[in-house]
């Protein structure tokens, strides 16, 4: 029954109370109607609000009562007689309270939102989707580039022009980056894009062989523009089997030879990876929630030089160099056989990445063995012996670094085996166990809101979940940040720069091997989702089965 | 005997405007009007007197047609010994000034 108001605030005052009463918790309402009740007496319409302003603090506060109250009872629980645990036919019940289930899960959730709870379910989740990158991921970047843009921060612009995904868009930032510091130049040879792409804006490589000429680097970028279509041509010929016909074709091509020319005699080589490295680490460090993934991502989008190219170029001199020996000219030839070995000495110097490093050594061995090939022919049996003991020993080196890199990374990738599969599954411990929590309280609340069927099976198993669920979801969550802690030190040294490149690397590997412990993996694949299926369908149809004698023995019994 | 309330100034008010006439039904916006106390204050002090059963309450017989019954409380004689000793001990230790002289000792 409402207060009869005349003036406007006196309505409101008693519309108010009205409306609170209607929401107000049962065990304390009649506070509220009393409250109500008195309002009637009210003809000061300010103090009308006034005393209802009183009644709404009393309705929070009987809220907040009832709410603890209600956070007392188990989960399903209700205030009425049905929220009682029963007896043998009586419906089951949590034996904790709300609270105490909702005060664990909190714990456990606390624990996934610290810093490295957060690195840590980032990093598994995109080893889950094989650290490709998200469409988050994409926007965290182009969020960090509009902001770079912003403060005019070319590093950090060239760091997302490394790290972003997509080549395209990649070199837009890389474009913004280069107009605000022309010394970062050189990322339009170290980030990877293919070679349509580079030939779609010549200008890049205009200004790129402007920057650096000494460079080897940009010259065998340029030149490998240059023998993308040719590489092409000749492989849609049905040539592309046949290396001399390669060669030949690309002999006949002016620019790409006089590019390796350039190549083969600048006085440096530098494939960018140590700036290239450093500028994905410092990025990092000033963005420390990107996830690890996209770092790695920055790394890996290293350019190296198309070894097509620089082996097809040596060859092409080597024989040359052997023609003019035959042609008379020994002292050119061993001029054209020493630029190739030069060039992979530079190459082997100037480069820490152990691929470009391999190349230079491949190709300081085509350099050797046009050597001992001409001593030959010249019947110069000394120097023939000189080169070939070279040839022993950078074979012999290179299998020792082969194999120490090899090996290196054997131990680094097993050692972390063990560490990365309790990470995995620890992380779809806490999943399954968090979903299985969430729908087992669901299902008993909506329960206890509709009165669904307060006994069976499934009733049973969503109390058990309630009850021991939530200490299981704090317990894996805790096992989940331990097992990732050796990690998160990791990427933390990484971030400081305390780390060698070797070093660095390995921390990709490791990433590499918890992608590769990844137990949801075994789901992704169709064979084992319809081997899966049919196992539960069977199941089923088993139990209907058995269910079905059973009830049917029963009722034969009677 | 209730629970041992914690006794605000406030509540030491509202025991003594139920004092005044103990054995008569008091209103909420009578005892507020008494008391000074908003009703946001009033009423969470009746609840806990309540609870503690040094109050009784009830609601009104025949209400004013066209409106609701309005809820009335009164001091138990339990509570009003007890609520006699109260404010006399506040009285003693100078933590409270009664309104209207010295509580009916």
């Amino acid at each position: 029954m409402t207060v009869p108001q005349s003036s406007l605030l006196s309505r409101v005052a008693v519309n108010s109370m009205d409306l609170a009463l209607r929401f107000w918790p049962e065990s304390s309402r009649r506070w509220g109607q009393a409250v109500l009740a008195e309002m009637g007496e009210i003809s000061e319409p300010g103090a009308a609000l006034n005393w209802a302003a009183g009644g709404i603090l009393l309705f929070f506060r009987a809220l907040a009562a009832h709410f603890l109250e209600w956070m007392k009872l188990p989960a399903g629980a209700r205030f009425s007689g049905a929220g009682v645990p029963g007896g043998g036919n009586g419906p089951n019940f949590p034996k904790h309270s709300r609270l105490v289930t909702a005060v664990i899960l909190l714990a456990a959730v606390a624990l996934l939102f610290l810093p490295i709870g957060r690195e840590a379910a980032t990093t598994v989740k995109e080893s889950w989707r094989g650290f490709e990158a998200s469409p988050g991921d994409r926007r965290d970047l182009e969020k960090i580039a509009a902001r770079a843009e912003a403060e005019k921060d070319a590093r950090e612009l060239a760091f997302v022009a490394l790290s972003y995904p997509d080549a395209d868009r990649a070199m837009q930032f890389a474009d913004g980056a280069v107009a605000l510091d022309p010394n970062l130049m050189w990322i339009y040879a170290s980030r990877s894009t293919s070679q349509e792409d580079r030939l779609k804006n010549p200008d890049r490589l205009k200004r790129l062989k402007g920057f650096d000429p000494g460079n080897a680097t940009v010259h065998l970028v340029s030149a490998s523009v240059e023998s993308s279509p040719i590489f092409k041509r000749t492989i849609e010929q049905g040539r592309g089997g046949n290396p001399e016909s390669i060669i030949e074709a690309l002999a006949s091509d002016k620019d790409w030879r006089e590019e390796m020319d350039l190549a083969f005699l600048a006085p440096r080589y530098d494939g960018y990876f140590q700036r290239h490295v450093d500028l994905v680490r410092e990025g990092w460090r000033k963005n420390p929630k990107l996830p690890p993934g996209l770092i790695a991502t920055g790394v890996w989008t290293h350019s190296v030089p198309d070894f097509g190219n620089i082996r097809e170029y040596a060859d092409l001199r080597v024989s040359e160099a052997l023609r003019a020996g035959a042609g008379g000219n020994p002292k050119e030839a061993e001029t054209i056989l020493g630029q190739i070995t030069d060039f992979g000495n530079r190459m082997t110097a100037g480069s820490p990445d152990f691929f470009e490093h391999s190349m230079g050594i491949g190709v300081k061995k085509r350099g050797l063995e046009g050597f001992r090939q001409l001593y030959r022919a010249n019947g110069q049996a000394d120097k023939e012996k000189e080169i070939e003991a070279q040839l022993i020993e950078i074979k012999t080196n290179e299998d020792a670094r082969v194999t120490s890199y090899i090996g290196w990374r054997t131990d680094v990738m097993n050692g972390f085996k063990w560490k990365a599969t309790a990470v995995q599954i620890s992380a779809v411990l806490a999943l399954f166990l968090g979903i299985a929590i969430v729908f087992s309280l669901l299902m008993l609340e909506a329960g206890a809101a509709f009165r669904w069927k307060a006994s069976g099976a499934g009733r049973w198993i969503a109390c058990r979940v309630a009850d021991y669920g939530p200490v299981l979801f704090l317990g894996a969550s805790v096992f989940f940040l331990i097992s990732f802690r050796p990690l998160a030190e990791l990427f933390e040294q990484y971030r400081s720069a305390e780390q060698a490149n070797a070093e660095a690397m390995g921390l990709f590997w490791r990433m590499y091997v918890l992608g590769d412990a990844n137990p949801l993996a075994y789901f992704y694949n169709p064979y084992h989702q319809w081997l899966i299926g049919t196992i539960a369908l069977a199941a089923i149809a088993v139990i209907v089965v058995a269910r079905g004698w059973v009830r049917r023995k029963a009722i034969a019994g009677r | 005997m209730g629970i041992r309330l914690r006794l605000s100034k406030q509540t030491l008010a509202l025991l003594e405007a139920l004092l005044v006439q103990p054995a008569q039904w008091h209103h909420g916006y009578a005892l507020s009007q008494q008391t000074g106390l908003a009703s946001g204050t009033l009423y969470p002090i009746l609840m806990r007197l309540e609870k503690s059963s040094w109050l009784e309450t009830r609601w009104e017989d025949a209400p004013v047609p066209g409106r609701p019954p309005r809820h009335f409380y009164r001091l138990t004689s339990d509570g009003r010994e007890w609520a006699r000793e109260e404010l006399g001990a506040a009285q003693e230790s100078k933590f409270w000034k009664p309104a209207h002289g010295k509580v009916g000792l």
